[in-house]
């Protein structure tokens, strides 16, 4: 998508590494860079010209966090990219506003590198969609009923098998899919009217899916990364239940089940489960989860999920 | 990735019944019909267990919910899946009681994972919610504790 309104990027405090990757990808793609050193200087520079990404490092969640809010009135499309390090824990003050950045990276040279790469390029040509944006070449199933399932799970297991995946993360890689994959057949699919189909179903209930309802699994392996994502075709996936799962998370609070029906539950083991998670959403006409695992993440870093949440721009 | 079938077996000891658990729970467990006929003490082991999706998770707290209070029941050998619902769900546990525990372990010299029985009791006293240290069975060196240590350990009050 070309920058025809001059949408600028900008950047407080980057360090070295990131500064570098950022004007490389804003000079490849025509977006004017501005940096800010610190949170003063970030809103006079934001006043001056309007802003498609706004890149921070939450060091202080109070101050930063509120300048991402002032930040986000000022520019209600503007995407937000925080990293954060792990010492920073508790409820952030932007999650209680429900001001959410919409991608989250921990800082953990170099492995932020990649993940900053491909999120910026995702962001900036509009191009969300696709595991193979991961390095990833998939393998790819449609799923027409939910007695599929337990059969395509048997034939992702043995594919990884045959990679020599242990054991801890086979069963992880088998929860994810298996909620994703029952989020897409009982909680996406709508109807004309935008009423949820199946939602109310027992979920050991066999549903036959018609043919404009059936999701798409992808699953590939590059080294030392298992890839899987589940795509429907609804884009009914909302901002606003990702990031309440992230807040979840992020605060360890212990979830109250029965409390609540749909996706939740299923999306807070997923999200327990990954070392990244992106959820792509053209709004009304697909949505697609991806999760990628770590075979063996470095010492210290356990914990520490990136979360993406991108959402298709109108041309 | 696991989607074998649960199995539930039962050994009758005369004072106490011992359920042992195996393979995945899931929207197909059928827990209410099997937990609601326990009358004698109980003895969950759940060394077995090797996946719990979100319905699975509901299908238990259901039937712990209809444990009667006055049947007292112990989780045993729980396995990691366990491990994390018991960190993550409020009434997971119902009225009972955590007596053991499986946590991961890594060596790093011969770059193997493995889980490591521990007792709740034992580290209430010794380590707390510190990982006990561990030697590779093969290689004697110091194993690493391979999960984060204030969420695996946050069930231990």
């Amino acid at each position: 998508m070309p920058n025809s309104e001059r949408h600028s990027i900008l950047i407080l405090r980057p360090s070295r590494e990131v500064l570098g990757l950022t004007k490389k990808i804003a000079d490849q793609l025509g977006y004017p860079l501005v940096i800010a050193r610190h949170g003063a200087e970030a809103l006079r520079k934001a006043e001056k010209q309007p802003l498609r990404l706004f890149m921070f490092h939450i060091q202080d969640p109070v101050k930063d966090c509120a300048l991402y809010l002032k930040i986000k009135k000022a520019w209600p499309n503007c995407e937000g990219l925080a990293f954060f390090s792990k010492s920073l824990l508790g409820d952030f003050p932007l999650f209680k506003a429900r001001v959410y950045p919409d991608h989250l990276i921990p800082e953990k040279f170099p492995e932020e590198i990649p993940d900053l790469q491909v999120t910026m390029l995702k962001i900036l040509s509009n191009d969300i969609f696709g595991i193979e944006k991961y390095g990833i070449k998939p393998k790819k199933v449609r799923l027409q009923s939910s007695l599929q399932k337990a059969g395509i799970l048997e034939k992702i297991q043995a594919f990884y098998l045959s990679k020599k995946v242990p054991v801890r993360i086979l069963q992880k890689a088998g929860l994810v899919l298996d909620e994703l994959v029952m989020n897409a057949i009982f909680d996406a699919p709508v109807n004309g009217r935008g009423k949820r189909v199946y939602y109310g179903r027992k979920r050991d209930s066999v549903i036959g899916l018609k043919k404009h309802e059936c999701p798409q699994i992808a699953y590939g392996f590059r080294k030392g990364v298992l890839a899987l994502s589940v795509t429907d075709p609804f884009g009914t996936f909302e901002k606003s239940s990702f990031f309440s799962v992230i807040q979840r998370l992020r605060v360890k609070r212990s979830i109250k089940e029965g409390a609540g029906k749909g996706a939740g539950m299923g999306l807070f083991m997923t999200f327990r489960a990954v070392d990244e998670l992106i959820v792509n959403v053209d709004p009304g006409k697909r949505t697609e989860f991806i999760a990628l695992l770590r075979l063996k993440a470095p010492l210290g870093s356990h914990g520490q999920r990136s979360l993406h949440f991108f959402q298709c721009r109108s041309p | 990735m696991s989607n074998k079938k649960l199995v539930i077996e039962k050994k009758n000891d005369g004072n106490r019944m011992v359920l042992v658990i195996k393979g995945t729970i899931d929207q197909e467990a059928e827990l209410k019909k099997v937990f609601s006929e326990l009358s004698i003490p109980v003895i969950f082991d759940l060394e077995g267990i090797e996946m719990i999706n979100s319905a699975g998770v509901r299908e238990w707290v259901n039937a712990i919910a209809k444990l009667p209070t006055k049947t007292p029941f112990t989780l045993e050998r729980c396995s990691p899946r366990i491990v994390e619902q018991l960190n993550y769900v409020e009434a997971f546990l119902g009225h009972g009681e955590v007596v053991s525990f499986f946590a991961p372990y890594f060596c790093p010299k011969c770059k193997v994972e493995t889980t490591v029985l521990l007792e709740v009791k034992v580290m209430r006293k010794k380590s707390g919610k510190n990982p006990p240290p561990q030697n590779c069975a093969k290689c004697k060196n110091l194993l690493e504790f391979d999960d984060i240590e204030e969420e695996y350990f946050g069930f231990i009050q």
